[in-house]
């Protein structure tokens, strides 16, 4: 005789249960993910909260087995050029191509994404400084790689694009961040 | 001497070499001075970007877990779940009628004719209604009824029975 079989719980008690373990378990990492492609506390904790609802939505998507840092870093990911394209075509204001060759010399820099131009932040930090004159591009690959250490591959899933691309990206990346660190470390000697 | 690109430096750093070459490169920057720095210097980078991103660490705001349940129990409903809900008391007439039509069917009203014939039947039911206070069925009445159901049989029709019954009693009288 077979055991017997425990009622299936109804799927919205599941789906409640899905989402506040993974606010629990994958909310600070979720939301420093968020914070470092926004350098901005609010923007990151609307990234946060609409990366962690779509979660909600589409847990049934999430294979188990597979990593959900994985997951929800390409949500936000997602979310966030999502946004940016959104607030682009509210100030027609150019987001440079990652690929694009990008001068920074003079005083100011290219803006690089409308948030930095548009959003009062304070950044105190070189690195964070730097990070910020990044491409979005540039700026999510430099975290997965070396804050994250993620593989390429593993970017590239996240980010949804090619190895080489993931590895073009990181390449010109550390390249405009070396040169950014030296001239921050030059004006304050 | 052919020197390691800055750019195979980086991709040593971060795994993404083949074995054969992230021997080569491991076995280069041990000799090579000029590649030894610049190893060195990818190496410094990845570092200061871990220990900025540690010092800035910050933890998860509770407000961020109160504000997604809130945002999930007064969200609208999706345009699928309102299109459901107006069109399911509408759909529900055709439903319950198409349903009490396929249990008719199952129950064999329609296929299955009844076995005995509807004139005997309604003779009988006319018969029956016939109120003959002071005749014994047994005889007379009953000869009455027989002659009318042996016309009614005859005519192989399915008989009135008001009319039967009208007939009998005009035959009493």
């Amino acid at each position: 005789m077979g055991a017997t079989r425990k009622p299936a719980e109804p799927p919205s008690r599941d789906q409640a249960a899905f989402l506040e373990r993974a606010m629990t378990d994958y909310g600070k990492a979720t939301y420093n993910f968020a914070y470092r492609l926004t350098s901005n506390e609010a923007d990151a904790r609307d990234l946060t909260q609409d990366a962690f609802i779509r979660v909600y939505r589409a847990w049934r998507s999430f294979q188990p087995g597979t990593s959900f840092l994985s997951w929800i870093y390409r949500i936000v990911t997602n979310l966030y050029r999502d946004e940016l394209r959104r607030r682009k075509g509210r100030y027609q204001e150019e987001i440079p191509e990652d690929n694009a060759p990008q001068d920074y010399g003079g005083e100011k820099p290219l803006a690089v994404d409308p948030i930095h131009d548009y959003v009062d932040k304070q950044i105190s930090e070189p690195l964070s400084k730097a990070l910020q004159l990044l491409s979005l591009e540039q700026r999510q690959v430099v975290v997965l790689a070396d804050i994250e250490e993620y593989s390429y591959q593993e970017i590239s899933e996240i980010m949804g694009c090619s190895i080489g691309t993931v590895r073009s990206r990181l390449h010109r990346a550390r390249a405009l961040l070396r040169k950014l660190l030296l001239r921050e470390q030059e004006k304050t000697s | 001497m052919i020197h390691t690109t800055t750019e195979a430096l980086i991709d040593y750093i971060h795994g993404a070499l083949g074995p054969e070459e992230d021997a080569q490169v491991y076995s280069h920057i041990a000799t090579c001075e000029d590649c030894g720095l610049e190893y060195r210097a990818e190496v410094a980078l990845s570092e200061t970007i871990r220990a900025g991103a540690a010092a800035e660490a910050r933890e998860f705001p509770s407000m961020i877990k109160a504000n997604v349940w809130q945002a999930l129990r007064s969200e609208a409903p999706t345009f699928v779940q309102r299109l459901r809900a107006a069109l399911l008391p509408a759909a529900a007439l055709p439903v319950a009628a198409a349903i009490a039509l396929v249990v008719y069917f199952n129950a064999g009203h329609a296929a299955n004719p009844p076995s005995i014939e509807a004139a005997y039947y309604l003779d009988q039911h006319a018969a029956n209604q016939v109120e003959i206070p002071l005749v014994d069925r047994s005889t007379g009445a009953s000869s009455q009824l027989e002659r009318t159901a042996s016309a009614a049989s005859e005519n192989q029709i399915t008989t009135d029975a008001p009319a039967a019954a009208a007939g009998v009693v005009n035959d009493i009288r």
